[in-house]
């Protein structure tokens, strides 16, 4: 029953959480570090701007909504969706709708914040909203990798490094969302940018990793090695090859590093919608694999 | 305990869907919708070929992943060992038409009557709530706990179903399948006798008729002009080329600027 609009929502879900999750992330580092002396501190996240969180919280918090209206606007009873919330259950659905709502609000709060705030706004509450939305947003991440790995007898889904997956794939199109909100200040604030980078290698890199150990467990460990050879080499292969291993792996780590390298903003700014379209076709592929 | 299930035998079933129609008229199903289907299978090539009927719906499993998975419970497992679906309370997700292994759930988002009608029929009252939600066989449940056997037992004019308690061994479909050597499709309330023909029956269901996430695109349909995927794709590389060159441009104008400046 899942169709599109189930890719969309696990993209713009994943996206949105881990958008909001490394926002977050960054200025509790901030708080955090700056309470030690000068030298402790980390010299990038002191360009960390108002303006560059209120751009970032505001594109979660749009990519979350929209992403709940995709499955929203799916459902045969729209007018009904109140139940979810309303009619508790175990369910992985009930509780990643808990968690993908709880996000949203707190990405709109720090959006907020970020926006209206003033010297009077509770360092407390912010501190708050800024933990809840770094573990609601990891919450999040995972979940959507869990909805697909619970129904196990389709081919690559039951496997518990699909979460672990989609979490490197949604925090690698956070910390992108993050690059891009902070583009516009490159040029004043070209540290942050680097130390954007950077996370970004490490991100790509640890989902590389994930991937294989993912690919290598399906083919070797639960015995779906035909599976795993159509995945990789079936008619869907070049979604795969060109939409997902080029597009959010190969590419961006090549533009981090040679960004990081020699600085040119424009090899950062390039690595973003690469990014972005790779994490979508991971969901594109993993919704749609070839039943063998 | 009571734990009813259904035995069939595809050595008897002629395929007259006879049970189909029953289970139609007897729920009220709107137009197009089957709880139960029966489907030929053909394979080889003669003389070594063979055909048969394989009659099948929901198979009440044991512990059934469309119920684990359901966000509000609308689907839930009885101690009887029937699987229903409280048609109020789904809210149409489609969550377990996904998870159900043996494509045995339906979402019909068409609110039609027969016939083109615009409104039901008298008898077609009971399926005036079943739009936008999930709907699948119930082992006709109504009937069973007044005592009658489900529509499509009862209809069946070759006697190539029975149905009752499997955990008592006179019942009907105990009995039923001793005589004809029927045995459980694994981890679910229906057993199946294939005329010997050595069919791993959950299997079949599965690969024929497991309604994929991919449903709407099949492997040859996916690479097509305007799939949105595609499109996605190219205009990501196109946003990835665009940024980049609009950022070196303006660089270039920047540092140009400069040196007019400098000048
Ligand atoms: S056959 Fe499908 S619908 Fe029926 S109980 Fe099993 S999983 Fe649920
Ligand atoms: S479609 Fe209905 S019965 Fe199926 S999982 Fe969703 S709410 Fe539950």
């Amino acid at each position: 029953m899942f169709g599109d609009s189930i890719i969309w929502y696990l993209f713009l879900g994943g996206g949105g959480a881990g958008a909001a999750a490394v926002l977050a992330a960054c200025d509790l580092l901030f708080a955090h570090r700056s309470r030690l002396g000068r030298s402790d501190r980390l010299a990038w996240t002191d360009e960390l701007s108002r303006p560059l969180f209120a751009r970032g919280y505001l594109a979660a918090t749009v990519a979350l909504v929209l992403g709940a209206l995709c499955l929203l606007f799916e459902l045969g009873r729209p007018e009904r969706f109140l139940y979810v919330l309303a009619l508790p259950t175990a369910s992985v659905l009930t509780f990643g709708s808990y968690v993908l709502a709880a996000t949203i609000v707190c990405a709109a709060a720090l959006g907020g914040v970020a926006l209206f705030g003033s010297a009077r706004t509770p360092v407390v509450l912010v501190r708050a909203l800024e933990w809840a939305a770094l573990a609601l947003g990891l919450a999040t991440t995972a979940y959507t990798g869990v909805l697909l790995a619970q129904i196990g007898f389709v081919p690559l889904w039951g496997s518990p490094l699909l979460p672990a997956l989609f979490t490197c794939s949604s925090l690698s199109v956070g910390v992108a969302c993050t690059m891009a909100a902070a583009l516009p200040d490159a040029r004043r604030a070209p540290r942050l940018l680097r130390a954007l980078a950077r996370a970004d290698s490490v991100v790509i890199a640890v989902e590389a990793l994930v991937l294989t150990a993912y690919l290598a467990s399906a083919a070797f460990g639960s015995g779906q090695a035909e599976a795993v050879e159509a995945f990789l080499f079936g008619p869907g292969m070049w979604f795969f090859w060109i939409g997902f291993v080029a597009c959010a792996l190969a590419l961006p780590l090549a533009l981090d590093f040679s960004y990081t390298g020699c600085g040119r903003v424009a090899l950062a700014a390039a690595a973003v919608p690469l990014v972005l379209a790779g994490g979508f076709f991971l969901r594109y592929c993993i919704v749609n694999v070839p039943w063998t | 305990m009571t734990r009813f299930g259904m035995a069939i035998d595809m050595a008897r079933c002629t395929g007259c869907q006879t049970c189909v129609v029953a289970c139609q008229m007897h729920h009220a199903l709107r137009p197009g919708v089957a709880w139960c289907a029966v489907d030929a299978l053909e394979w080889g090539r003669w003389p070594d070929a063979d055909r048969a009927f394989l009659p099948h719906a929901c198979l009440h499993c044991d512990e059934p992943l469309c119920v684990s998975v359901c966000p509000t419970a609308a689907s839930h497992k009885r101690d009887d060992g029937t699987v229903g679906i409280d048609e109020a309370r789904c809210i149409g997700c489609g969550v377990c038409l996904t998870a159900c292994p043996y494509g045995a759930r339906t979402l019909n988002r068409e609110d039609a009557w027969h016939f083109g009608a615009p409104s039901p029929a008298p008898y077609e009252i009971e399926g005036e709530g079943r739009v936008g939600v999930a709907e699948k066989c119930t082992f006709c449940i109504e009937r069973v706990q007044v005592g009658l056997l489900p529509a499509c037992v009862e209809a069946c004019p070759v006697e190539a179903r029975a149905f009752g308690d499997l955990d008592d061994p006179e019942s009907p479909a105990s009995a039923f399948a001793a005589e004809t050597g029927a045995r459980p499709v694994p981890g679910t309330g229906v057993l199946y006798a294939d005329g010997g023909r050595g069919l791993d029956i959950g299997r079949v269901v599965t690969e024929r008729y497991y309604a994929p996430a991919s449903r709407s695109q099949t492997a040859d349909g996916r690479v097509g002009e305007g799939n949105p995927a595609v499109v996605a794709g190219a205009g990501a590389a196109a946003a990835a080329l665009a940024a980049a060159a609009g950022l070196a441009a303006k660089r270039n104008r920047d540092r140009r600027a400069k040196a007019q400046r400098r000048a």
